[in-house]
């Protein structure tokens, strides 16, 4: 088990900066997600804390003490990634044991075959315990990556989208029993994603990247229903939140062209209205008109694209109501929900925008 | 058009993006597109019809409406919707009114009128497929009569709701609930099956055996 911290961390590769004055602390035992499109610095993070790399500037520190000049091997850490770092011509009961075998931290051989054992059974591998890697599916490859970090019981894991590569189905799988081992293990994880479903049903907290700065921290709670600024409302939820520009007056969201909506709370003064999917209502008699332009039934819920004036809108609706593209309909929203953005900077006005 | 996972290597979000992009597409040149995915949000979100395709034999054609709440068979009734379709062994019990889950105490009470489709289609006596989606399993938090007893083992939070996790006999289940319905992991649960909502496969060939209240 162990606390991590970053402290004002700079990484620079030749011209391009990775990381810009990066300060985090992830608790013991917690399972906190970097959440970032490609390029945003989540690996560059990640590596820093694996020792891979060394920052430009700043310090890194796991359970109070100073890394920042140590080695790899040193920490402690372990990785998984999403390409399987598995030795191709061993069987899988070799490649769990590899890691056991290390010079720095041997194990007896009873040990080893304890681990192993107990490793297999967590992740459902011990039918495949004698078999070569390289004739395992994606799924079970996988598993076999991920054992391969825990049966060392290192530290820190740190997981590099190790669910990415995977088809839809299976990941969602995975998914569940990483989060059902972490809360067995109890131990820290750092894991990467650009996949907002993947953050929010995994992480105790995210940290939400964009170009080498952490924008927001918080529990997935936090990051849904209360973004500090309008890329964060955009990184988290499906379909996105609509941010709509607009004008508050007199109790009132003014959208032009006839939309207008009620607000609570709100000072006059333009500002950009965000609205999540599941809080806009279709409702005859309701205070504004909109054109169907596209229905997505996803089975469980419609995803309806709204036309009003010049705004397209996506709601989110059961499958009960009945919608069909190019008709008319009214609409309205859940004032109580709306988070009120500034125009020009995009911070949320509840935190100080 | 043909089009083979066209935005399947793409971040999560651009590929929202794009989704959305190419069914304007579709819709504004008007042509023909078969396009093809792993990604049942994709399936649904842009077909008018889809063919759900196993180790190359057509399992099942239709709408998204149809293939989503009229699955074939097991294959169709898991490879749609996520979280995926809850699926456990059972075993219509002697009572003739309720179906047991293997390994639960408890059954779950089905109407009579599902009991007797079931006898009508052959299915009597035979081991079961009982299938559900985790937003037609209820959840309350004190005892009810008929519910059974279970507590919460992994809640994920999407945002818009929840996803929580709980065993019942040897199945691990999902249902899906408002945003923090279930307060923390642990929380004891009492659950029901909304059985207008149930699905019952042969056991032994995966086919429904088609029976809808």
């Amino acid at each position: 088990m162990a606390h991590i911290e970053l402290r004002g961390v700079t990484k620079i590769f030749g011209e391009a900066r990775a990381l810009a004055d990066l300060s985090l602390e992830i608790a013991d035992g917690q399972f906190f997600v970097l959440l970032g499109e490609t390029g945003a610095g989540k690996t560059t993070t990640l590596r820093l804390i694996a020792g891979l790399e060394k920052p430009t500037q700043g310090r890194v520190f796991i359970d109070g003490q100073d890394v920042t000049g140590w080695g790899a091997a040193a920490r402690d850490v372990a990785l998984v990634l999403q390409q399987y770092s598995l030795y191709p011509r061993y069987t899988v009961r070799q490649n769990l044991e590899f890691p056991l075998k290390s010079p720095i931290r041997p194990a007896t051989p009873q040990e080893i075959a304890a681990r192993v054992a107990r490793v297999a059974k967590t992740l459902h591998i011990e039918h495949l315990l004698d078999r070569k890697t390289d004739r395992l599916s994606g799924g079970e490859m996988q598993r076999v990556s991920i054992g391969r970090a825990i049966v060392r019981t290192p530290k820190v894991f740190l997981m590099d989208e190790p669910l990415s590569a995977l088809d839809a189905k299976l990941r969602e799988a995975l998914r569940a029993e990483l989060k059902d081992l972490q809360m067995n293990l109890g131990e820290t994880f750092l894991f990467v994603t650009h996949d907002q479903v993947e953050a929010m049903s995994l992480g105790d907290r995210i940290g939400v990247l964009n170009k080498g700065a952490l924008v927001q921290v918080g529990t997935p709670h936090e990051i849904y229903t209360n973004p500090v600024n309008t890329f964060v409302a955009r990184a988290v939820g499906s379909p996105a939140m609509n941010l709509l520009p607009g004008l508050a007056q007199k109790g009132q969201a003014v959208m032009g062209r006839g939309v207008t909506l009620p607000l609570e709370g709100a000072v006059d003064r333009p500002m950009i209205f965000g609205i999540r999917p599941e809080d806009l209502v279709i409702v005859g008699g309701a205070d504004a008109e909109a054109r169907v332009t596209d229905v997505e039934n996803h089975g469980v819920e419609k995803i309806v694209t709204l036309q009003a004036g010049a705004y397209a809108l996506r709601a989110t609706v059961p499958v009960t109501v009945r919608v069909t593209a190019g008709e008319t309909l009214r609409f309205g929203w859940n004032p109580g929900k709306v988070v009120m953005f500034d125009q020009t900077t995009g911070r949320s006005l509840r935190h100080g925008g | 058009m043909l089009m083979d996972e066209p935005i399947g290597s793409l971040d999560a979000k651009l590929r929202e993006e794009m989704r959305v992009e190419l069914k304007r597409l579709h819709v504004e040149q008007g042509s023909t597109t078969i396009y093809v995915t792993h990604d049942q949000i994709e399936a649904m979100a842009l077909a008018d019809r889809i063919v759900v395709m196993h180790a190359g034999v057509l399992q099942q054609v239709g709408t998204p409406e149809e293939v989503y709440a009229n699955p074939v068979n097991l294959f169709v009734a898991q490879f749609v919707g996520s979280p995926v379709m809850n699926v456990a062994d059972g075993a219509e019990t002697g009572s003739g009114a309720s179906m047991t889950v293997v390994g639960a105490t408890a059954g779950f009470a089905m109407p009579g009128a599902i009991i007797g489709q079931l006898a009508a289609k052959g299915g009597a006596g035979k081991p079961l497929t009982l299938g559900i989606r985790p937003e037609a399993v209820e959840l309350a938090l004190e005892p009810r009569p008929g519910w059974v007893s279970s507590d919460a083992h992994i809640i994920e939070p999407l945002g818009s709701h929840d996803i929580v996790d709980f065993r019942i006999g040897g199945a691990t289940m999902r249902a899906r609930t408002r945003a923090g319905f279930v307060p923390k992991p642990g929380t004891p649960l009492w659950v029901h099956l909304d059985p207008t909502r149930a699905h019952l496969f042969d056991a032994a060939s995966g086919n429904t055996f088609g029976i809808r209240l």
